[in-house]
């Protein structure tokens, strides 16, 4: 491989050895640092009896405690509005950033420093550039920019590496289309559900994006980036290639991309993270191969150390040699599988709302769902409600309704799901994270 | 005298030249006589560098004392 191909040649290509080397070098800075400046970690080592002089190989990251999302919450309101993890307040900071909140809770508020944010831009350019985008595109930025970090650290990460950006913000999404039509735009930047948006939107304005000029979409924010099916269907509508990343408000950037030779999975960008896989229920460390819990540890942001955080982010890890790129960077397999409590239990099946996207995805008519499930009395209902394209008539409906149905029976122990025609319009759409999966029973999984 | 980066290997004459620049910008950056224009100029110097010699496993620390 040309030393072209990566961001950083000298640290993307290091053997496993040195890649561990390098990350305990670092973590035990951050840990000196941790316990130097955090109120919420002076407290959590004193507590777990752990002091970082302890830290003699990466196998002693274990003695740290882990931390939930529902401390860093309890911290907020034990000292509002950061809580108790920052190492200094807001005056030290140029951003303030939230959660985005899909999931109803209070939002986790970040603070980041002129040096974290510069962080942040740093790693998006490690997974563009990974996949391919150089200083000649032109890239269109499909976001809302507001207090949800997003695709923020991707705008300055283009800007960084030399890319003429546009900010697609305080937009319509015919506004966009035209827009990244108009600029000649070679990377669209977007959730997938959004560019699936986009491209409805395309259609039916007749504009043909995939005989148009965007070769690389850039997805993130949600777990279909990586979903086979749904990104094919990306990659058919507007003939370019689809890249998926993820990242998280929590670190503030992306931890993980998929480069250029597409293997099936995104590369957890090793120099900058540490990434642990555990049995959700019991916190051990599972193995290659096994899905468990993501826990990351960042040596990015240093006005919010972050140490061993679980993010109920579901992955299967795999070695690097799974890529030929030459990266020396593991990969999760399928990058974000799903979140650890997705899971739907319905008499007595699992049901994994991106097993079912995977299914509907392979129905080109279906331009918009929603997986809702309620209770008659001691009975659980699932229904897929389904906005197809107007031209679908009502023999067709019928027709792709008993399709679906027996294909989501197959996938799931014969579970009937009853296949539902929404109105044109009735179901609601998303520009960040989609949330297609409404449970209405009013007792909690496996009740 | 030759330097070593975080893995122990030898700094090279580019990596070496980026650290000295990063040390003067933090020096600098560490100055209070500078003129506001000319302290958020060193700031963004010295973040830039930062990331830098960061990436490169040069050096890793914070620069929060330096309000960056």
């Amino acid at each position: 491989m040309g030393a072209g191909e990566y961001w950083n040649p000298k640290t993307e290509t290091l053997g496993r050895e040195e890649l561990a080397a390098l990350q305990l070098a670092k973590l035990r800075r951050l840990c000196d640092w941790a316990a130097a400046r955090s109120p919420f970690y002076q407290r959590s080592f004193r507590e777990a009896g752990f002091d970082p002089s302890q830290l003699r190989s990466l196998d002693d990251l274990r003695r740290l405690p882990m931390l939930t999302r529902d401390e860093w919450m309890a911290s907020q309101g034990e000292r509002p509005p950061f809580g108790l993890l920052p190492v200094a307040g807001r005056e030290a900071a140029i951003r303030w950033h939230t959660t985005s909140g899909t999931t109803g809770r209070e939002p986790i508020r970040v603070l980041d420093t002129a040096k974290d944010w510069a962080w942040q831009a740093e790693m998006w350019c490690y997974g563009l550039w990974g996949f391919g985008v150089r200083p000649a595109d032109t890239a269109y930025v499909a976001f809302g920019y507001g207090s949800f970090i997003g695709f923020w650290g991707l705008h300055y990460g283009m800007e960084k590496m030399g890319v003429l950006n546009v900010p697609g913000g305080a937009q319509t999404t015919e506004g966009r289309v035209r827009q990244l039509v108009d600029f000649g735009a070679t990377v669209v930047a977007s959730t997938p559900t959004y560019a699936l948006r986009l491209a409805q939107e395309a259609e039916r304005l007749g504009v043909d994006l995939a005989a148009g000029g965007v070769k690389r979409l850039i997805l993130s924010g949600e777990p279909a980036g990586s979903i086979p099916q749904t990104k094919a269907l990306i990659e058919r509508l507007w003939g370019a290639r689809a890249g998926d990343t993820a990242g998280m408000t929590e670190i503030g950037t992306i931890m993980i991309f998929e480069c250029s030779h597409q293997p099936g999975g995104t590369h957890i960008i090793e120099d900058h993270f540490i990434e642990e896989v555990v049995d959700p229920a019991g916190g051990e460390p599972v193995g290659y191969g096994e899905a468990g819990e993501r826990v990351v540890t960042s040596f990015g942001r240093g006005i919010i150390p972050l140490l061993r955080y679980r993010t109920a982010d579901l992955v299967t890890r795999v070695p690097a040699s799974r890529c030929d790129c030459g990266r020396g960077f593991d990969l999760y397999e399928g990058g974000i599988l799903g979140r650890v409590d997705d899971m739907k239990l319905v008499r007595g099946t699992n049901v994994y709302p991106r097993a079912v996207e995977g299914i509907v995805r392979e129905f080109p008519a279906v331009e918009e769902f929603q997986l809702l499930l309620t209770r008659e009395g001691h009975f659980d209902r699932i229904a897929l409600r389904v906005e197809a394209a107007p031209e679908v008539t009502d023999q067709a409906w019928t027709d792709m309704a008993e399709r679906l149905a027996k294909a989501l029976a197959d996938a799931h122990e014969g579970l009937r799901f009853e296949v539902e025609r929404a109105q044109a319009g009735e179901l609601p759409r998303f520009e960040l994270k989609a949330r297609r999966t409404v449970d209405r029973r009013d007792t909690p999984i496996g009740g | 005298m030759p330097t070593t980066d975080l893995l122990g290997r030898p700094t090279t004459e580019a990596e070496d030249e980026l650290l000295e620049l990063y040390r003067r910008c933090k020096a600098l950056l560490a100055r209070d006589d500078l003129a506001p224009c000319a302290r958020a100029g060193a700031l963004v110097a010295t973040v830039g560098l930062w990331n830098a010699v960061n990436d490169l496993a040069l050096e890793h620390e914070q620069l929060l004392d330096l309000g960056a």
